[in-house]
Parts: C-alpha cells; sequence; structure tokens
C-alpha cells in the first residue's frame, strides 16, 4: 500500500517559561503519522508526550511557546504549515475539530455537564459546515449509532451525566469523527475507563481507523495499548524520542536501554506472582539539568563514557526502525539477561 | 423541571409552618397577655382575679397552647395578623402599606449586584494578574469590608449634599409617584445595599470563571474549533453562574436583614424602618409578623434562586 503522509513533525522544539526560567520540554522531536495508521507516543509522566499533542493542536498554555521546528499537515495536496499558524487565528481554528479532532483522557470531565450531548455534538458540527440544524441533528444520532450506542435518538437529548464513562468517551469519539477529521489525537483515551469497556473503545477506534482512513496518534503509557493498537511506535523520555520504529521493531526488538526497561517493567499474566518485575532505577531527571550528556544515563545498565559527554545522534536500526543512543543494545543481549 | 419546582414548593409549607411556630411561641414568651394591654396597670392590679380569669375565659388565652396557636394561624391565614400595640392599627394594615417598598428596594439591590457583581468578575478573571484585576480585588474587600451606614452616610453627603446630583432621602415627592420619578430616590439605598453583595458575587464570579477555565470540557471546546468568544460564554460562564447563583441564595438574608439598616440611613419607609420603630416600642406582636414577613421573603427568595440553579446546571433538576 502506498503510504500517504497526514502529519509530519520535524525537530519541533516546545519550550515552557516558568519561575523565570525557561523549560525545554520537547527537544527536537520528528515524527510522522500515516493515513490508516495509528502511531503510538510512549513515555512517562513528564516526557513531552501531551506537549507534543497541544503544540499539533496549538492548544498550548500562555507560557509555552513553540521555538522552532515544522508541522506540517498534508490535506489533499495542500501542505499547512501549523506552527506558522496564529493560535488565536481563525484558519487555526478551522483546523480544530475540521481536521485534527482530539479526545481526552478523562471522558467523565471532557464534555460539558450543563449542555446535552446531542447539543454538544451538533455544534461541532455547524461549526465547521454549513449545513441545517435538523441535518446536523439526523447526523449526530447516526454518529452515536455508529459510535455502538442504542435508541440514539433519545439518548441525543440527555446530559453527560446520564451516560456511563464508556458511553461518554464514545460519545467523544462521535464528536471527534462528526467533522471527518484527517487526524485523530487520543490522549490516553482509556485510562480513566475499565478494561472491558477499554477493549469496546479500541475496538471502535479500528473500525473508525479502517472505514474512514483516519490517522491516530495515540498518547498512552501502556504498553499494553501499544501492542494492541500500534502501528507504529514513538518511545519519548525527557524531551526526545529515544526509540522509533513499527510496533514488531520497537516491542519486539527493542535497542534503547529505556525501551527495554519499560518492556521489563511490564507484569506478564501467566507467569505466575514470583515473576521478577524489573522497575526502570532511579527517577525522572531534573528538566533544568543542563549536563552534557545523556538525559537517562543515570538510569542507564548500558552507559559508556561516551554517553556523560554528549547527546547521542540519531541512528538506524534497519529500515524505519531508528535509536538515539550511543551503546544500543543488539538483539540477543536481552534475552541472555532474562 | 416541573417536578423539581412542584417538590421544591412543597418543602417550603413545612418550614413555613415551623416559622409561624417560632413567632407564636416568642409572642408567648413576652410577659403579659392580651388582657394586660387592654387595661392600664393600675385597675389592672385592683382587679378582682376571678373577673379577670372569666375575661381571659372568655377570650380564650386560658386554651392550652396548641389550640391557641392553632386559632392563632387560622386567624393569619385568613389574613388577621392581629394589631399593634401601639397604634391599634390592623398589623395586615402596616405590612402591606410597608412591604411593597421593602421588596423594590431589595431587588433593585440584588438586580444592581448581580448584574454588576458579575461582569466585574469576569473582567477581573479574563485580566487576570493584570492592573484592572488588581484594582477591583481592592476595590472587593473595601466593599466587603466597609460598614453598610458609613458607605450609605458618606454616599448620601457626598451625590445628595454636595453634588446634589441624588435626592437626600424618601421614597417619593408627593405628586410624582410614578417609577420615572421615584427612580433617582432609589439609585442611593439600592447601591449601597447592594454594595456588599456586589463584592461577594465579584469574587466569587471571578473564581468561579478561573476554575471552570481550567476544565476538562474547555479543552474540549477549543479543539471543537470553537471561537474564543463562544468557548468562554457559551461554555465558561454558564458552568460558572451555578456557584454565583447559589452563593445569592445564601447572601439573600443578610440582604433583607440589611434594609433595616439602609431603610433607617435612607429614610426609606419600607418594613424595616417599622420593625425598628417596633423593637423600640416593645410592639411584640408587630415585631413578631415582620419578622415572620422577611422569613417568608427569605423563602420565596431562595426558592426563585433554586429556580435559577436548575434552569442553569441539569444536574440540579435531575438529581
Amino acid at each position: 500500500m502506498q503510504q500517504e503522509i497526514v502529519l509530519r513533525i520535524s525537530n519541533l522544539h516546545t519550550n515552557f517559561y516558568t519561575n523565570m526560567r525557561c523549560n525545554k520540554v520537547l527537544k527536537g522531536v520528528s515524527l510522522e503519522v500515516e493515513r490508516g495508521k495509528t502511531l503510538c507516543i510512549v513515555g512517562e509522566s513528564g516526557c513531552g508526550k501531551s506537549v507534543t499533542a497541544a503544540s499539533v493542536m496549538r492548544l498550548l498554555p500562555d507560557l509555552a511557546r513553540i521555538e522552532s521546528g515544522e508541522i506540517v499537515l498534508y490535506d489533499e495536496g495542500r501542505e499547512i504549515h501549523i506552527e506558522a499558524l496564529d493560535k488565536y487565528g481563525k484558519s487555526m481554528s478551522d483546523l480544530r475539530g475540521s481536521k485534527i479532532a482530539m479526545i481526552f483522557q478523562d471522558p467523565m470531565s471532557a464534555l460539558n455537564p450543563v449542555y446535552s450531548i446531542g447539543f454538544q455534538i451538533i455544534e461541532m458540527i455547524k461549526r465547521h459546515t454549513k449545513i441545517s440544524a435538523s441535518i446536523a441533528k439526523e447526523k449526530a444520532v447516526s454518529l452515536l449509532r455508529e459510535m455502538g450506542i442504542s435508541s440514539p435518538e433519545t439518548r441525543i437529548k440527555d446530559f453527560p451525566h446520564q451516560f456511563s464513562g464508556g458511553m461518554r468517551q464514545r460519545a467523544m469519539i462521535a464528536m471527534a469523527m462528526s467533522c471527518e477529521p484527517k487526524l485523530l489525537i487520543a490522549d490516553e483515551p482509556t485510562t480513566a475507563l475499565d478494561v472491558t469497556v477499554q477493549a469496546q473503545i479500541f475496538s471502535l477506534m479500528e473500525k473508525l481507523k479502517k472505514e474512514h482512513g483516519t490517522a491516530v496518534m495515540m498518547i498512552t503509557h501502556d504498553m499494553g495499548v501499544v501492542a494492541e493498537m500500534a502501528d507504529d511506535v514513538v518511545v519519548m523520555y525527557m524531551g526526545y524520542i529515544v526509540e522509533r520504529g513499527s510496533v514488531q521493531q520497537v516491542l519486539k526488538n527493542s535497542t534503547h536501554p529505556y525501551t527495554v526497561g519499560l518492556m521489563r517493567s511490564i507484569p506478564m499474566i501467566g507467569k505466575g506472582k514470583k515473576q521478577k518485575l524489573q522497575p526502570i532505577r532511579g527517577c525522572t531527571a531534573d528538566p533544568y539539568d543542563t549536563s552534557p550528556g545523556c538525559p537517562f544515563v543515570t538510569r542507564c545498565d548500558f552507559s559508556i563514557q561516551l554517553c556523560h559527554e554528549c547527546i547521542p545522534e540519531e541512528s538506524t536500526v534497519s529500515g524505519n526502525h531508528k535509536v538515539r543512543c550511543h551503546n544500543p543494545i543488539q538483539k540477543g543481549a536481552v534475552d541472555a539477561r532474562t | 423541571m416541573l417536578t423539581y419546582t412542584i417538590r421544591r414548593l412543597l418543602i417550603i409549607i413545612p418550614m413555613l409552618i415551623l416559622a409561624s411556630f417560632l413567632v407564636f411561641l416568642g409572642l408567648e414568651l413576652m410577659p403579659g397577655d392580651a388582657v394586660s394591654f387592654m387595661a392600664d396597670p393600675e385597675t389592672l392590679a385592683n382587679m378582682d382575679p376571678a373577673k379577670l380569669d372569666a375575661v381571659r375565659e372568655q377570650l380564650g388565652l386560658n386554651a392550652p397552647f396548641l389550640v391557641r396557636y392553632l386559632r392563632w394561624l387560622s386567624g393569619v391565614l385568613k389574613g388577621d395578623f392581629g394589631y399593634s400595640l401601639t397604634s391599634g392599627v390592623p398589623i395586615k394594615q402596616i405590612v402591606f402599606q410597608t412591604l411593597p417598598a421593602t421588596i423594590e428596594l431589595s431587588l433593585a439591590a440584588l438586580l444592581f449586584s448581580t448584574v454588576l457583581g458579575t461582569i466585574l468578575g469576569i473582567v477581573s478573571a479574563l485580566r487576570r494578574g493584570r492592573m484592572t484585576d488588581n484594582v477591583l480585588t481592592v476595590a472587593g474587600l473595601l466593599g466587603m469590608s466597609v460598614p453598610q451606614f458609613f458607605i450609605g452616610l458618606v454616599s448620601l453627603f457626598v451625590f445628595a449634599i454636595n453634588l446634589g446630583w441624588l435626592p437626600i432621602g424618601g421614597r417619593l415627592r408627593p405628586g410624582y409617584e410614578s417609577f420615572i420619578d421615584r427612580f433617582p430616590h432609589l439609585v442611593l439605598p439600592a447601591v449601597v445595599l447592594g454594595l456588599a453583595l456586589t463584592a461577594g458575587v465579584m469574587r466569587y464570579a471571578r473564581s468561579s470563571m478561573l476554575d471552570v477555565a481550567n476544565k476538562d470540557f474547555i479543552k474540549t471546546a477549543r479543539s471543537k474549533g470553537l471561537s474564543e468568544w463562544r468557548v468562554n460564554f457559551i461554555h465558561g460562564f454558564r458552568v460558572a453562574m451555578t456557584p454565583v447563583a447559589i452563593l445569592l441564595g445564601l447572601r439573600l438574608p443578610t440582604l433583607i436583614g440589611g434594609s433595616v439598616v439602609i431603610e433607617q440611613v435612607f429614610q426609606w419607609p419600607g418594613i424595616g424602618n417599622e420593625f425598628l420603630s417596633a423593637i423600640r416600642g416593645q410592639n411584640y406582636p408587630l415585631v413578631m409578623m415582620i419578622a415572620f414577613f422577611m422569613v417568608l421573603a427569605t423563602m420565596v427568595s431562595s426558592f426563585l434562586i433554586d429556580l435559577v440553579t436548575a434552569l442553569l446546571d441539569p444536574r440540579v433538576r435531575l438529581s
């Protein structure tokens, strides 16, 4: 299949200016999201995954600024440079919702409690299309039906608190999909839901991806979600992409010590309660730390002298599989240890 | 919504009965009874106790407490509120003469403080941390902490006496009784009465708006591509107003109570003025009935505020 890139981020730097200091949150993020594919961004809290999403949406807080780099949205032959648009401008808000839609972590609080589900979906449709109110309502009903909500004609009048958590997330997805976006950004969409509902939401997203060809950028810290949903994976640590590639390459053939560490800290069903989980030792480095080396060096079991001296450049493992490490782990070396 | 309204109305009934019971209990605990007010103390002291008892029996004053309460209550329900001890005028007449003026004043103060407080609160929230916000914060603190009678006197001195923009007091001049003519009289007392509430509403609206601005659904609204105006006012404002409406409901009694002081300062011919002179004259039946009407006014207004809250937030109507 001919790959069709929907979103390309290259060398993105985003800074936060807080407490009179500059916190470099993204230090050169580059990634691509393809049509009909899911890209998962994984990493621990504070690694910059949500800031990446907010940069694409241009919904960063006022204290944050995109310093350099490019965010390009490819829309029917047009190249839209998102980083160059005015974040409060009309051309940016025209993109939000219609070309790039977003769903959030907690469906309990992501819907406005005082308006009906229908109002909130129709509001979005009317913002981006010029159709009449009655057609917009029909569309909202059919969207809810497509998301698997029974008797949507009556449920559309309900308020968010009358929906269960899973149903609210379905309503959120219905809203996000209402204008057929090119790119759907999902910021930990299932973290607040229980496991059975998680599976339902995933199969729904999988279906939408296939039927509508939507590109999905999914932010998560759950490696199980990655294994289930991702086509491509990006592993982030302290504002850097430390490893990226297809899900096969990154999960089966992890080469960065951080990715390996993440994989080792997942409990496996079937191994029993005696299994040894190996958490990554230490804790996240101070974001204001200015030492020249690799940000992971203090927690890394494979560090060499060079790691303390400079930040590694991205190197190719094979094909699209790239890693940012001076001393990547060879396949076999890991297996021998576990 | 209809069931909510009916349910909320039904709650008022037991509360009113309780209030009326307390009023009657208060009357009962006061020294003396109806007979002791009918004759002067000297004749009363020289009266034959048996004869006195016969008069009491005849007036129904010897009946058990509850029976007398029920008789009194049925009288009140029929519109018989008793008589003022000092003037002998039916209390009903006094209440109907003075209550409209107080309602007018309180409503004007409520309207003024809600509208101005909300607007200033929003301005303050949208311009957080800047000069406007800081000035409004200080002004709000002053408005809340300086006593009303003081602001009342100063404003009378400045606007009525020195500048001569507004009349000094009273509610109307004979011959000029339309609302337009009366309006200048209303301005100062209503503004002074509403000032403390305005400051409260402003602070509350500000923090509520700021609180809502950090909510996830505001992020959702932005991610839908809605305009900043729509995000702030359609999505933010309505949610932010619910706590403000609740605050208004809680502060209403102080508005009604505060009118006692303000009516005195501005010579407003309202029920608060009547209340003060009734207390001074130890005119207990009148004091009790006015207190009862204040309870009634508070309940009706908090009922209205509850309706507003329910209109703003669907979760309230359905719970």
